[in-house]
């Protein structure tokens, strides 16, 4: 009995010493990022508290727009873009293998007519959004596409129709 | 002490279910008695049975009957749950990897500031982008099945 209590409280305690959530793509993507067919784009989050401290020169942006984009990725702390165009089917069926359904909720699943492929997923603690993560595949486009940080899936979706106003 | 014809008229009245109790104490006492009559000494056994009975003593003492032994059920079943929670909670501890973990090449720690775009107007137009692509896919996909569950809907009524 002792022998059994004590395994509990060794897993219990392994269990609050994980690291914290990182992005999908370092978690499970990380050999594509050398690969020399992606182009590998990553955005800090610290780059976009300069458009709320409005330091840059926001003439040529769309004031309305820039508010919508920035209410969506609250607190974002980071973007990262993998993209390539070759063999991009075949990765994007290798890729939707290795997301970890445990971790990652599907949020939603379009396939197009074409055969254009768009899976998005993602990771929530206590309801909260932490990660969004999108996998797009079609016949000559595989990208991954990861948000990391606080995102509003309703202010979201409202964004697409503040973009198309421009 | 009643007489024969007496008894006789009781007897047919006590096979027809109608005497009382002090008639039929009557007739045991009259079986009892000996000296039935011989017609009605078929009967005797019938009211004599109680008084043999009666007469069946217990022994003093009573031999006490060898309890047999049991196997310890109770002692042996939670042991068997304790095992086997033992086993389970082994198990389950020592979950074996996930499948998913061996097909990913080795993880290493990734510099991601080699990739890092530092111009914030560009910054901005990526991150402009992958929203946007984002809001309409998933617009795309909400639109998709709100119109399936019309025509669901419709094909239901």
């Amino acid at each position: 009995m002792k022998y059994l209590l004590f395994l509990i409280l060794f897993s219990t305690s392994t269990l609050f010493a994980q690291k914290l959530p990182q992005d999908a793509i370092s978690g499970y993507f990380s050999e594509y990022v050398d690969d020399q067919d992606f182009t590998v784009v990553y955005v800090s989050g610290k780059i976009f508290s300069l458009f709320k401290d409005a330091n840059l020169d926001l003439d040529e942006l769309d004031e309305g727009e820039v508010e919508a984009i920035l209410e969506v990725v609250k607190d974002i702390q980071g973007i990262r873009v993998l993209h390539t165009e070759r063999n991009a089917m075949a990765r994007w069926k290798e890729a939707k293998k290795r997301i970890p359904t445990d971790k990652y909720e599907l949020l939603f699943k379009v396939r197009t007519a074409e055969g254009d492929n768009v899976e998005a997923f993602i990771q929530d603690e206590a309801a909260v959004i932490s990660e969004l993560f999108l996998l797009i595949g079609a016949a000559d486009n595989f990208a991954m596409i990861s948000f990391v940080g606080t995102v509003d899936l309703t202010k979201l979706s409202q964004l697409q129709r503040a973009l198309e106003l421009d | 002490m009643i007489d024969h014809t007496t008894a006789e008229k009781l007897l047919h009245r006590y096979f027809d279910g109608e005497t009382s109790l002090a008639e039929e104490t009557e007739l045991r006492a009259y079986f009892r008695a000996g000296g039935v009559r011989a017609d009605l000494a078929a009967l005797d056994p019938m009211f004599g049975y109680w008084e043999e009975q009666r007469e069946i003593k217990a022994p003093a003492t009573l031999k006490p009957i060898a309890r047999q032994r049991r196997p310890p059920v109770r002692w042996l079943m939670a042991t068997a749950a304790a095992v086997l929670l033992l086993l389970t909670a082994n198990g389950w501890l020592q979950r074996p990897p996930d499948i998913t973990e061996f097909q990913i090449a080795e993880k290493k720690e990734i510099d991601w500031s080699q990739y890092e775009v530092t111009d914030p107007e560009e910054a901005y137009r990526i991150l402009r982008g992958a929203l946007k692509t984002a809001s309409t896919e998933m617009n795309r996909g909400t639109r998709i099945t709100v119109r399936e569950l019309g025509e669901m809907g419709r094909v239901l009524k």
